[in-house]
């Protein structure tokens, strides 16, 4: 089978969560699968500028060849000041200023675009839906297209040229099946090819106690943490205000470590503490010896975090109004899950009070990481998933 | 608390933070406003509620300025602006719908069963005698009927959907299968679990070639059958309904177990007079025993 790939960034400093999985799957589809792959991408690394970091031209990296175009922009910050129209109705703003909007936000690629139409290959991945490249490309690839939209429910998802984009596909590879549901509710896709591949995950080792010196925490200290970007928008800013509320009531309370680039300032009260970014043994070693971890985002598409919190052994707490992650608690049995502070403070008071059940739910997530999410598993839906589309494609069938 | 179904779990935490919710010493109007802030981080169908509830307060303080200013100043602010004003009313309105709409989603998910809708029986009770074997009777005819159908691909949808699905992927055609009785999240190879009706929403106009339909219906798509039939219309250039007859069914599940029953077959003439008024033309054919039959339906002028 021969893939393609259009992404507006690739290459192992491009450190997305979809970028990352991408090139992870790409890897072993070549490996594993002896698929042969071609990425076509910009040169950038960075989303916040999408400026050219790696030349232009063709390089292989772990037996993917990559080909890299420059852009002829990248992320306009003129696009800020169109933010407040987005956000109030995006459904509205009309095709040209979408266009202006998506051009703003870039990168505009038409060259890596224009290579990965004229690709010959099977089928072509595309992602994020979020970017130029998959506005200008899924529509410019059509049928072939098997598309990793990594939706979640933004203003960015309703703009008027969506529809068109996502209505082009030949096939979609969804993170969950709470993707699925918005897609599926937001465009007339539902007869195309789809599998909810997911993304798969493996545990890694970590040392609690290095990673408590780290964070400089006690040795024997206990604690609940976050992990993940430090944004209002996640959801942070409200956990941290929460835990002030569950330190009041319960004065012996453990302190919650944020473990994450901190990207917008938060006011941090007695309890709370930002440790910023780690290197990953950090991360896995903090994963091993908390209490439990709380994910308070609203707006994920996978979030790897809470599937890595079961596989360091830990139990996790899940915001309701996330699809992805209340959806592995249910698929699992092994989260809980919180509306308001209310349902926090139980569930925080339920997992530090019984270690047993912390054990039972974690060993349910684990299992569930495990199964759904191992390599071999993942790589058979996506293949499945690919077939399908280049089936369909080739006879001229949507 | 309890260590076994989560179910259970969640619906004791959820207890006891109503519980401690009505204690006097609970801080009810931080939880309240924390919650607010996390209903306006989540999903809002694109558009923020924040936002749009901004966008209303100014336009009423600029109404309110507006009529302080008198009767002349309202008159040339309406004159002024009023087209633009009256477009940002209807857009913020909209919004406003479509935020409060998904907040209503996500509300009913959560008064919900944690694990999603319990998917209906396939068959009801004991039943006597054998089910007539639909898929040997009108298995080569349905797929003759999808060879027919146009490019799109095959839906079959209903209880049973699976070795239907399995017998047209291996005659090579492009099928996939849609089963209410499958468990949320316990999709298939081929396929997914789910209504027919919510599936067809998310359809595109005339993407099928074929649906078919197999086994009884659940009741809660028996009540919305016009709306079915119509988004048949929509999205499919043929119909095929292979079902057992009702008469057969009855004897067979006996008259209690009929009486509760979740999901029933219909009659063939529904389907002919449900998919007519749909803009089909269809017709119906019954096994030589009479105790099975298939409907076939093209729309009209295709």
């Amino acid at each position: 089978m021969k893939l393609g790939l259009l992404i507006p960034r690739y290459g192992e400093e491009a450190l997305g969560g979809i970028e990352n999985w991408l090139r992870s799957l790409c890897e072993r589809l070549v490996a594993e699968r002896g698929w042969e792959v071609d990425v076509y991408t910009t040169c950038a690394s960075s989303a916040e500028t999408w400026a050219d970091d790696y030349p232009p031209g063709s390089t292989e990296l772990n037996g993917v060849r990559v080909h890299r175009y420059r852009a002829t922009s990248g992320r306009d910050p003129r696009y800020l000041h169109m933010i407040p129209r987005l956000r109030a109705d995006p459904a509205s703003v009309g095709e040209e200023w979408a266009d202006r909007y998506l051009r703003l936000v870039g990168p505009v690629c038409p060259e890596a675009v224009a290579a990965a139409a004229g690709a010959p290959c099977h089928a072509v991945a595309v992602a994020p839906y979020l970017y130029w490249p998959a506005v200008e490309g899924v529509p410019a690839l059509g049928p072939r297209v098997v598309f990793h939209p990594a939706a979640h429910d933004e203003p960015e998802l309703h703009l008027p040229p969506m529809r068109r984009v996502f209505a082009a596909a030949g096939g979609f590879a969804y993170n969950t099946f709470a993707e699925r549901e918005l897609v599926e509710s937001t465009f007339p896709v539902g007869h195309l090819p789809s599998e909810v591949v997911g993304i798969a995950v493996k545990g890694e080792r970590g040392d609690p106690l290095h990673a408590r010196r780290s964070l400089g925490l006690d040795p024997g200290e206990r604690y609940v943490l976050c992990v993940g970007k430090v944004e209002r928008a996640k959801g942070c800013a409200v956990l941290a205000d929460m835990w002030r509320i569950y330190r009041q009531r319960r004065p012996d309370a453990p302190r919650l470590v944020f473990v994450g680039p901190v990207h917008d300032r938060i006011d941090a009260p007695d309890g709370v503490l930002l440790a910023g970014r780690q290197p990953e043994e950090v991360k896995w070693g903090a994963l091993a010896g908390c209490e439990a971890v709380v994910s308070p985002s609203a707006q994920e598409s996978f979030s790897l975090v809470v599937l890595e919190a079961w596989l360091a052994g830990r139990p996790v707490v899940v915001n309701s109004r996330c699809g992805p992650t209340v959806e592995h608690c249910l698929r699992s049995g092994g989260g809980l899950i919180f509306d308001g502070y209310g349902e926090l403070e139980v569930a925080v008071d339920v997992l530090l009070g019984d270690a047993a059940l912390a054990r039972t739910l974690a060993e349910r997530g684990r299992s569930y990481a495990e199964t759904v999410f191992a390599w071999p598993t993942v790589l058979d839906r996506y293949e499945r998933l690919v077939a399908a589309v280049a089936r369909m494609a080739g006879a001229g069938r949507r | 608390m309890s260590d076994g179904d989560l179910d259970a779990l969640i619906g004791e935490v959820r207890m006891e933070a109503a519980r401690r919710r009505a204690s006097p010493d609970f801080p009810l109007g931080r939880d309240a406003e924390l919650s607010a802030e996390l209903d306006r981080l989540g999903p809002s169908g694109g558009a923020d509620l924040g936002v749009v509830l901004e966008g209303l307060d100014r336009l009423a303080a600029a109404a309110g300025e507006a009529g302080a200013a008198g009767a002349a100043g309202a008159v040339r602010a309406a004159g002024g602006a009023g087209a633009a004003v009256g477009a940002e009313v209807a857009g913020l309105t909209a919004a406003a719908v479509r935020a409060l709409s998904m907040r209503l989603r996500h509300l009913e998910r959560r008064a919900g069963e944690p694990r999603g809708v319990r998917p209906p029986e396939a068959a009801p009770g004991p039943s006597r005698g054998e089910a007539p074997d639909i898929l040997s009777l009108w298995g080569d005819d349905v797929a003759a009927a999808a060879r027919r159908g146009g490019g799109g691909r095959v839906l079959v949808a209903g209880a049973g959907a699976e070795p239907w699905v399995q017998m047209l992927d291996a005659a090579g055609l492009e099928a996939y299968g849609v089963d209410p009785t499958l468990p949320a999240y316990g999709d298939r190879e081929l396929v997914r679990a789910g209504r027919l009706v919510d599936h067809l929403r998310s359809v595109g106009e005339s993407a099928l070639g074929l649906a078919v339909l197999v086994g009884p219906l659940p009741m809660d798509e028996i009540l919305v059958l016009p709306e079915v039939a119509a988004l048949l219309g929509r999205a499919a250039a043929s119909v095929a309904v292979v079902s057992e007859a009702p008469w057969s069914w009855r004897l067979r599940v006996g008259i209690p177990a009929e009486d509760v029953s979740p999901s029933r077959p219909l009659a063939a003439e529904t389907w002919l007079a449900e998919l007519s008024a749909a803009g089909f033309e269809s017709t119906a054919s019954y096994a030589p025993r009479g105790d099975s039959y298939r409907v076939a339906a093209r729309r009209a002028g295709s």
